[in-house]
């Protein structure tokens, strides 16, 4: 069905393109956010991409190339935007990720642990873990949607698996000394 | 958690579970910029499918000159020109291309064949082929040679590319311009097949007599604007230098002086996943200021070679994670001043 749709879209059919994008803006969006940790930016970032998306789906011969191009055009959009429109990003201790209803999580504990883990780590880590985690996308896949060898998009994930373990065990050690303190 | 304990099962339901829905309102705001956007302007794939027989007369005039320009000027020193002539070699391959420029060539042959078998001798298992096309992200690329030999078959009369001018050599990069005829099938639209010209540079990354990676790209569409006021121009040397002190500076101001009022930049790192294009001076500015030191230190290694309104020239960027060679490639205002147009970067 998306294939149809897909290609319907790629010859200009704008109805054809709203359907496709109400079908995949919550998941990107949500992608867009967890890499990005700031609302404004994910929409901005998920409004860049299907705006690509419109413009260049005419190039893409291959509709079901269509996901890994379109993981590919959002993660670029989410590294560009972070680069430029919040440079400090290396050194700011970004907030914690909040539920978005703001409704208190079962295991505040451990969703804050995540959630700190998570925004101790560059972008470029976020989005592999997102890209691997949250899209569910296989290393060959993350490699094609990061525009990086397969080996090298194997040892990223294992880097970006690593310093998650490692920022969550600093706020271990951190939320410890506090309690001892 | 220990640093033993697997994330798979953690962080995959905790992400499905803090991943917001896109707001109520984001839909509506995509589709309206899709309408201004589709009414605003025509986009290059849009463009092959409704191009006004005028626009092919103008683009096939623009080729010709552009081709007729090309190595006009020619400065030999550092990046080595080979087969100064632009004559595409004989494409009898039997025995293999044993230069840079043959194996180009016989890239092109087999392109312009529709040759997936020939394409198979020429290509690593793994190479990768891109064709960069306009402002927009990699618009297409063919990994693995099964995905490239496919992607030479299924062309089909009259697409061809031909070499334009010299092929340059920058360690195991080569690069050279090129003007090519491409035809689309556009099924279901109102032109069933439509046909572009292009023209702008190659770049290959080589695996001794075997290509790793072919990207293209075009330099046609971009909007030139008004002079900078940097009159200091007309020689390309004289830009590259004043181009490659900015940079190395991160020198914003000097910035303002290169770059016509809508100049615009393209930075491509070879095969990584990097890319960002600025499409004003004031983002090309920004840029600079956030670079800070990072991504290093450019050297031109090559001469500066101009061809028409392009130029190009070998160079080595040097950062924190080592060097890499890379060709640059710009796009000078009719006037001359700058328009930094891509920044062709192999490594």
């Amino acid at each position: 069905m998306q294939r149809a749709v897909i290609e319907q879209a790629s010859r200009g059919d704008r109805r054809a393109f709203e359907v496709l994008t109400s079908q995949i803006i919550d998941r990107l969006f949500g992608a867009a956010y967890l890499i990005l940790h700031d609302r404004t930016l994910a929409e901005d970032a998920v409004q860049e991409t299907l705006i690509r998306t419109w413009r260049d789906l005419p190039q893409l011969r291959d509709p079901d190339r269509f996901d890994a191009w379109l993981h590919r055009v959002l993660a670029h959009a989410c590294l560009d935007l972070a680069r430029h429109e919040r440079p400090e990003r290396q050194t700011a201790e970004l907030p914690a990720f909040l539920a978005d209803d703001g409704t208190p999580e079962e295991d505040v504990a451990a969703r804050d642990a995540i959630g700190r883990g998570l925004s101790r780590l560059t972008d470029r880590e976020r989005t592999i873990l997102v890209l691997r985690f949250f899209l569910q996308l296989s290393v060959p896949e993350i490699s094609e949607a990061m525009r990086i060898p397969v080996g090298t998009a194997k040892s990223r994930l294992h880097h970006a698996q690593n310093a998650m373990r490692a920022a969550i065990d600093a706020d271990s050690r951190v939320t410890l000394r506090g309690e001892l303190a | 958690m220990t640093r033993d304990e697997s994330l798979d099962p953690i962080l995959q339901p905790w992400m499905e579970r803090n991943a917001p829905a896109a707001p109520n309102d984001l839909l509506p705001r995509v589709m309206r910029e899709v309408e201004t956007v589709s009414q605003r302007t025509t986009t290059w794939p849009r463009l092959l499918f409704s191009a006004h027989p005028t626009a092919w007369v103008l683009a096939t005039a623009a080729a010709a000159i552009l081709a007729v320009s090309l190595g006009v000027f020619l400065v030999s020193s550092g990046a080595r020109p080979i087969g100064g002539d632009a004559t595409p070699a004989p494409s009898g391959q039997a025995a293999g291309p044993t230069t840079t420029a043959e194996l180009i060539d016989a890239n092109l042959a087999a392109f312009n064949a529709h040759d997936s078998v020939a394409t198979a001798r020429l290509f690593t298992e793994d190479a990768t082929y891109r064709a960069a096309i306009g402002w927009s992200y990699w618009n297409y690329s063919a990994d693995g040679l099964d995905a490239i030999k496919q992607e030479f078959a299924t062309h089909a009369a009259p697409d061809v590319a031909t070499r334009d001018g010299s092929v340059l050599e920058n360690g195991s990069f080569a690069a050279a311009p090129l003007s090519w005829t491409v035809s689309w099938t556009g099924e279901g639209t109102s032109s069933p097949v439509s046909t572009m010209l292009g023209s702008g540079f190659a770049v290959w990354h080589l695996d001794g007599m075997k290509v790793q990676s072919w990207s293209v790209f075009t330099v046609d569409g971009i909007p030139t604007g008004e002079p900078a006021a940097w009159e200091a121009a007309n020689d390309p040397d004289n830009i590259v230098s004043k181009l490659i002190a900015m940079w190395n500076t991160r020198d914003a101001s000097a910035a303002s002086a290169l770059f016509a009022v809508n100049g615009q930049a393209r930075f491509a790192l070879g095969s990584s996943d990097w890319t960002a294009e600025y499409q004003s001076p004031q983002a090309i500015r920004s840029a600079l200021t956030d670079f800070g030191t990072a991504p290093g230190t450019f050297t031109r290694t090559g001469a500066v070679i101009k061809y028409g309104r392009l130029v190009t020239f070998a160079a080595t960027l040097s950062s924190d994670d080592g060097a890499a060679k890379v060709f640059v490639i710009l796009k000078l205002s009719p006037d001359n001043t700058l328009v930094l147009d891509q920044w062709v970067i192999g490594g």
